[in-house]
C-alpha cells in the first residue's frame, strides 16, 4: 500500500469515528442537533450536551489513544524490542499511585481535577527518579531496569495505600477507576491533559530519524551522527508527558500502546520514523472505538475502556502471533 | 600527505587500558588490516575513531583535529560497518541503504534527488539492484553483507571502517565484498578493516596493523608482518607462509 493511501484511510477512519462518537451517546440526538449543538446555535441542552460531555470525551480519546499508539511506537523503535509499552518505564504506575492517594487522603473529593493532578504529580516524580536513576550514561538495558525499578517500587506502594485503606467502599472505587473509563470527563480534564500529551507528542517526533539509524544498533547509529545520549532524555520526557497525563485522567488503559504499533508496522515497510504517525492515528481510532463500546452497552453493565482495549486488542495480537508461526522472520 | 593521523590514542574501559598509545597514519586510497587476536583492542580502536567510546590522544582527518569537525560532518565523512550488523526491523534494502545517507542531510529533510541517485547507485554496484524492494530478513547472509556495505558505502566517505566484514561468508562471497572495498579504495576512499583471515589480509590489503594487548606491535607491508616474530607471538601460534600462484597462504601450526 502506498504511504500517501494509507495516511489518507487512517485519517478518513478517524474523522469517521470521531464523528460517530460525537453521535452517539444516552440521550439521542440528531445530526442536525449535534450539529447545532456543536456550532453553538441549538437549544442550551444541546449545547451542554455537545460542549461539555461528548466534544471533551472525544477529544480525550484521540488525544490519549493517540499519545499511548505514537509513546508505543517510539519505545518500541528506540529499544528494538517489540514487547515495549508505555508503562515500562513504571509512569503509568506512579500516575496511578498519585490517583489512587488523592483517594486516599479525600483530596479527590475537593474539587474537580485533584485525582489527576496528584496523578500527574506522582508521573512528575517517577521520570525524575527514572532520570536520576538512568542519568545520561545509561545503557538501554540500564534504563529499562530502572523502569522496572520505578514500576516495582510504585506498585508496592499502591498495594500499602490499598492494603491500609479505611473503607472497603475506597477500594472498590479505586479498582474501578483503574480500570480506566473517559466516562464523565469535562474540559477541565481536557485542558489538563491535552497540553501534556501533545507536548510529549511533540518531543516524541523529534526522534524519527534517530529511531531509523537504531535499526541497525547503537553504535551504528552514533556513527551515522544521532545524539543518543540527547534521544534517551527526550524519550523519558516524552513518555513521562504523555503517558502521566493519560493515566492521571483516564486511568490504566493497556494494550494500545502495545498492540497498536504491531499492527501498522508492516503497512509501512518496518520503518520505525513512519511507524510514529501511523500509531498516532491507528491509537486514536482504537480508543474512540472502545470507548464507543462502552457507551453502547447498557449502562447497567457499566463497561471500563481498559476492560474493552485489552478485549478488542488480543484477537489482533493473536492473529499477529499466529502469522509470526506461519512464516517465521 | 594522509588522511587519518592517529597519534597516541589511548582508551580507558572500567580502570584498564583497552586500548594504549596507538599511532599511525592512512592515506587516502589505502587499505589497511588491523589484524590482532580476539580481545586485542581493535573493535574499541574502531569505536572510538567514531566516538562512540571516549579516547584521549590526537586523531586528525585531512589535517584537521577530528574534535574540530560537527557530529554531521565526521558522521559524513567516517563511515562504520559494525561487526555483526544486523538490522532489528524487516525494512526493506533500498530504505535500509537509504539509512547511510542520514549525515547527508539535516535532521528533518525529507531524501531528495542526490539521495535517490547515490542509492541507486549503490546499489547497482555491489549487484542489489533486483533486492532493493525485498525486506533485508529475507536475504542470504552474502546478499545482506553486501547490503550493509552498500549502507556505509552510500554517504561516499573518505574513510570507511569494517569489522570483520567478511566473517562467516563463503569464499566467493568474501571475494565479492574484498574486491568491492579494493574498487572503492582504488577511487580514493581510505578504509581500515579488521580481518582474522590472514591470507585474505595478505591479498587485499596495503598495510597491516598488528594490535596485542591493546598495544601497536607492528605495522608494514603484509609480507613483512606475516613473516614477523611479534605476530606469533601474538596469536600464540607458528605460522607457515607459502607462495601459491603469487598469492600468499598463511597457515597456523601449534607452537
Amino acid at each position: 500500500m502506498s504511504q500517501g493511501l494509507l495516511f489518507s484511510l487512517l485519517t478518513l477512519i478517524l474523522l469517521a469515528t470521531s464523528l460517530l462518537s460525537l453521535l452517539l451517546g444516552p440521550s439521542s440526538l440528531t445530526l442536525s442537533q449535534v450539529l447545532a449543538g456543536l456550532l453553538g446555535t441549538g437549544s442550551q441542552v444541546e449545547q451542554l450536551i455537545m460542549h461539555e460531555l461528548r466534544l471533551p470525551r472525544t477529544a480525550l480519546a484521540i488525544l490519549i489513544g493517540g499519545g499511548l499508539g505514537l509513546c508505543g511506537a517510539a519505545l518500541q523503535g528506540f529499544l528494538r524490542n517489540p514487547l515495549a509499552e508505555p508503562a515500562i518505564f513504571g509512569i503509568s504506575g506512579a500516575a496511578a499511585l498519585g490517583a489512587v492517594l488523592a483517594f486516599y487522603t479525600g483530596l479527590s473529593g475537593l474539587f474537580l481535577i485533584a485525582l489527576p493532578l496528584s496523578g500527574l504529580a506522582g508521573a512528575g516524580l517517577a521520570a525524575g527518579g527514572l532520570l536520576l536513576l538512568a542519568g545520561r550514561q545509561a545503557s538501554t538495558l540500564g534504563l529499562v531496569l530502572s523502569g522496572v525499578a520505578v514500576s516495582a517500587l510504585a506498585g508496592a506502594l499502591m498495594s500499602l495505600a490499598l492494603n491500609l485503606m479505611p473503607s472497603p467502599f475506597a477500594v472498590y472505587e479505586i479498582v474501578f477507576w483503574m480500570l480506566g473509563s473517559l466516562a464523565d470527563r469535562s474540559t477541565e480534564h481536557l485542558w489538563l491533559a491535552g497540553p501534556f500529551i501533545l507536548f510529549g507528542a511533540l518531543l516524541l517526533f523529534l526522534l524519527k530519524t534517530t529511531l531509523d539509524a537504531l535499526s541497525l544498533g547503537e553504535d551504528t547509529a552514533q556513527s551515522l551522527g544521532m545524539p543518543l545520549a540527547r534521544s534517551r532524555l527526550l524519550l523519558i520526557a516524552g513518555t513521562a508527558s504523555i503517558v502521566g497525563a493519560a493515566t492521571a485522567v483516564a486511568g490504566a488503559i493497556g494494550f494500545v500502546g502495545l498492540v497498536v504499533p504491531h499492527l501498522l508496522r508492516p503497512l509501512v515497510g518496518h520503518l520505525p520514523s513512519r511507524l510514529l504517525p501511523a500509531s498516532a492515528l491507528g491509537g486514536a481510532i482504537l480508543l474512540t472505538w472502545a470507548d464507543l463500546v462502552t457507551r453502547i452497552v447498557p449502562p447497567s453493565m457499566d463497561l471500563k475502556l481498559g476492560v474493552v482495549t485489552a478485549l478488542v486488542g488480543t484477537p489482533f495480537f493473536l492473529r499477529l502471533v499466529l502469522q509470526l508461526r506461519r512464516e517465521p522472520a | 600527505m594522509s588522511l587519518l593521523s592517529v597519534q597516541n590514542l589511548k582508551v580507558v574501559r572500567v580502570n584498564r587500558s583497552v586500548v594504549d598509545s596507538v599511532s599511525f597514519d592512512l592515506a587516502s586510497g589505502e587499505i589497511l588490516g588491523l589484524i590482532g587476536p580476539n580481545g586485542a583492542g581493535k573493535t574499541s580502536l574502531l569505536r572510538a575513531l567514531i566516538g562512540a567510546i571516549p579516547a584521549e590522544g590526537q586523531i586528525a582527518l585531512s589535517a584537521k583535529p577530528l574534535e574540530t569537525f560537527s557530529v554531521r560532518e565526521r558522521a559524513a565523512q567516517i563511515s562504520y560497518l559494525q561487526q555483526g550488523q544486523q538490522c532489528h526491523w524487516a525494512i526493506n534494502v533500498a530504505n535500509l541503504v537509504g539509512l547511510g545517507r542520514l549525515p547527508r542531510r539535516s535532521p528533518f529533510q525529507a531524501a531528495g534527488a542526490a539521495d535517490y541517485q547515490a542509492i541507486e547507485a549503490t546499489l547497482a554496484d555491489l549487484q542489489l539492484t533486483d533486492f532493493a524492494e525485498r525486506s533485508i530478513q529475507t536475504l542470504s547472509g552474502g546478499e545482506k553483507a553486501r547490503a550493509f556495505l552498500a549502507r556505509a558505502l552510500v554517504s561516499e566517505p573518505t574513510l570507511l571502517l569494517a569489522d570483520e566484514p567478511v566473517a562467516a561468508l563463503d569464499p566467493g562471497q568474501q571475494l565479492l565484498v574484498m574486491q568491492q572495498m579494493r574498487r572503492r579504495a582504488d577511487a580514493g576512499l581510505a578504509v581500515i578493516i579488521v580481518l582474522h583471515d590472514l591470507s585474505l589480509a595478505a591479498q587485499f590489503c596495503d598495510r597491516l596493523l598488528l594490535i596485542h594487548q591493546g598495544r601497536a606491535r607492528l605495522c608494514g607491508e603484509p609480507r613483512q608482518v606475516l613473516k614477523s616474530q611479534e605476530i606469533e607471538e601474538a596469536y600464540d601460534v607458528a605460522f607457515s607462509l607459502g607462495e601459491i600462484a603469487g598469492a600468499l597462504n598463511v597457515q597456523a601450526q601449534p607452537r
